[in-house]
């Protein structure tokens, strides 16, 4: 066994440890022992299987999934400040949503719940879709890596600009649904909507795994990656539909999640040592799992307070950043 | 070797980019094992062609060859099989590890997992091997000094297991026994691997020492093929770097700086060393050095004492001043002398 296999069961391990303290704790605690005998009381059936475990569920399909379009991002850019809410794809994932809430609703209300899910699936997917594709036109145009993140910046701040003007044309109570989901929680995906979360960032993962060399052959640049016979064109489109759809979903389902898309690449590349996507890619998926898992942890071991994702991730992810950006400082010099 | 099947094979061929044609009408055959060195000034069009033949610029007019097919005929992925590319621009990845950049080179050859057969290590080996840089492999292509990426990438580009290697100034940047180093690489390479070598270099003198075939750009943007030799012979070479504060040196090959001769001195004595550097410093200081006594010119003589060690002596009339180095000997000679 390597030192990268040791390392990721490491990882393995830290994300199986969260997920038995998330089993254990909340407002209902649950003794260790008595989890362990599978012999539950209905209530606490009704607790693990139909409030924890999906909790759980989500909030390792976000982190994986964020994770993961921080290091697609970061490679297709070749910026190692990238990802999908910096540059604005979320904030493109939440316009989609916040039309599909607040301009559409009435049309959705027909659907049953699971097409209403998919369609919101579906918007903010486009909306990052959209986003990623003016990126990407921005990026061709743009050689600096600084203007691009830039860029990003003014696209959220447009992007909110018009979801403003939606919000005042809006009935209170879309409004309010709308506002509580950009706090960003792992909470509000029912047991029956699950499964297509599942489906999506299941393929999404499997699928991006395989490109791991086409990712690799990125990391030279276009003109080794050409010459090496990788189709650059049709790779990076590709990328981009993966990123637009695992970003659209885990935008939809949870809300925009700040932080753990910059930040968990980072710390994979810096635990294993390593640019090789082969590694990385479960490196980066685990790390982002535990940093959901363990912000969910702490939000939900407040008691009865429940505090929101976001700000949790903001607290401990703007000093990573800022580290982040002190080693980095020689990239940004060239 | 001339019943070989050319690599390359160009007929009035036009390079450029954008609307801009820079090379007109070039013609060219390329064989495997060929290390040919693409000369001239800047700007002329050596990248142009080097980006053309990597297809990473299309051809203005004219055709090119790859072994029996057109260029633009050949996918992507059965180019890379037959063409590899050594870049100036460096890699930005911070972590990537030497081993895996040159793993990445058999990319063409391996399945979508990248996992490497006995072959595919076996010619990774033998690269590693050839380049000498087994130590290498567990750093962070960061790491690495000028040299070091260069024969990294050189590895990386000698696994795709190509025809041919077109490499776009290699040189640049390396000290002088990196320069070196690189062209012999080189040079092992297409001999022994039979792979045609195309690099372009501004390094003239040492490809004068160690290239046997250069294509020269001259100024009117011809493309002569041939022994640098001949060039000079020619003058084809001086023309086409031409400046005119510089004059070509025919007899070591080197240019030099135009000097208006400001005084005169005369040079007697010594050993060829010596006397060769003192001639050198003396006319690099705008002086001109007669090899005979002449009456009213300050006189060198380089002396070799009893133990073997050199000093020089100047003299001029009745006056007279020992020196150990050649510092010395220019500012007595500036300040004592020629006041």
């Amino acid at each position: 066994m390597n030192s990268f296999q040791i390392k990721i069961i490491l990882l393995c391990f830290a994300a199986g440890l969260l997920v038995f303290l998330l089993m254990i704790f909340g407002p209902v605690n649950i003794p260790f022992n008595e989890l362990l005998r599978f012999k539950y009381t209905s209530d606490w059936q009704t607790i693990l299987w139909e409030i924890r475990f999906p909790k759980i569920l989500t909030a390792i399909l976000a982190g994986m999934a964020l994770g993961l379009t921080g290091l697609i991002m970061q490679t297709y850019f070749n910026n190692p400040l990238a990802d999908p809410y910096i540059l604005g794809v979320q904030s493109g994932a939440s316009l989609g949503v916040a039309i599909g809430m607040m301009a559409l609703d009435s049309v959705m209300a027909v659907f049953p719940n699971f097409i209403g899910q998919l369609s919101t699936v579906f918007f903010a997917s486009l909306g990052s879709l959209f986003t990623l594709f003016l990126l990407m036109i921005l990026a061709k145009q743009l050689a600096n890596r600084l203007i691009l993140l830039v860029m990003g910046l003014v696209f959220g701040h447009v992007i909110s600009g018009i979801i403003s003007i939606l919000v005042v044309f809006s009935e209170s109570h879309k409004i309010k649904n709308f506002l509580l989901w950009t706090m960003g929680s792992f909470q509000r995906v029912s047991l029956d909507q699950i499964g297509i979360f599942v489906l999506v960032i299941s393929i999404g993962t499997i699928f991006l795994f395989s490109l791991s060399s086409k990712l690799n052959l990125l990391l030279l640049g276009d003109k080794y990656a050409r010459s090496s016979g990788l189709n650059v064109l049709r790779t990076r489109k590709i990328l981009l539909w993966i990123t637009a759809i695992l970003t659209g979903t885990v935008t939809s389902f949870c809300g925009p999640i700040a932080f753990v898309g910059i930040i968990s690449p980072h710390l994979a590349r810096s635990f294993l040592k390593t640019s090789n996507h082969f590694i990385l890619i479960p490196g980066v998926a685990l790390l982002g799992v535990i940093m959901t898992l363990a912000s969910e942890f702490v939000s939900s071991f407040m008691g009865d307070m429940t505090l929101p994702i976001n700000g949790i991730l903001g607290l401990v992810g703007g000093p990573v950043i800022f580290i982040i950006l002190i080693n980095y400082r020689k990239v940004y010099h060239s | 070797m001339m019943d070989l099947l050319p690599v390359i094979t160009a007929k009035n061929l036009n390079v450029g980019y954008g609307q801009l044609t820079i090379l007109e009408n070039i013609n060219f055959a390329i064989y495997p094992g060929d290390m040919i060195c693409l000369m001239g000034h800047n700007g002329c069009g050596k990248t142009t062609i080097l980006r053309t033949l990597s297809r990473f610029l299309k051809k203005m007019d004219g055709e090119i060859y790859v072994k029996d097919k057109a260029i633009d005929k050949w996918s992507d992925l059965d180019y890379a099989k037959i063409v590899s590319i050594v870049l100036t621009e460096k890699v930005s990845d911070a972590n990537l590890l030497v081993k895996d950049l040159i793993d990445l080179g058999r990319y063409p050859y391996t399945n979508f997992m990248g996992t490497l057969d006995d072959t595919d290590k076996l010619i990774v080996d033998q690269a590693i091997e050839l380049l000498g840089i087994s130590n290498l492999l567990a750093k962070k292509v960061d790491e690495l000094s000028d040299g070091q990426r260069q024969k990294v990438f050189i590895a990386r580009a000698l696994v795709q297991d190509t025809s041919i290697l077109l490499l776009d100034e290699p040189t640049t940047f390396l000290d002088l026994p990196g320069k070196m180093e690189i062209l012999r690489i080189l040079k092992k390479i297409a001999i022994e691997k039979k792979v045609a070598v195309l690099f372009s270099s501004h390094d003239w003198q040492l490809i004068l020492e160690l290239a046997s075939w250069i294509w020269l750009i001259d100024q009117k943007g011809f493309l002569k093929a041939g022994v640098p030799e001949d060039f000079i012979i020619s003058g084809d070479f001086e023309k086409c770097f031409h400046h005119p504060q510089f004059i070509f040196d025919n007899e070591i090959g080197i240019f030099k700086e135009k000097k208006e001769h400001e005084f005169m001195v005369t040079l007697v004595g010594g050993g060829d060393k010596q006397r060769i550097w003192t001639k050198h410093l003396l006319r690099k200081e705008a002086f001109k050095v007669l090899e005979c006594n002449t009456y009213g010119y300050p006189v060198i003589e380089i002396i070799s004492d009893k133990e073997g060690a050199d000093y020089w002596e100047i003299s001029q009339n009745s006056k007279r001043i020992k020196v150990n180095t050649l510092e010395e000997l220019l500012v007595i000679l500036k300040t004592e002398f020629l006041m």
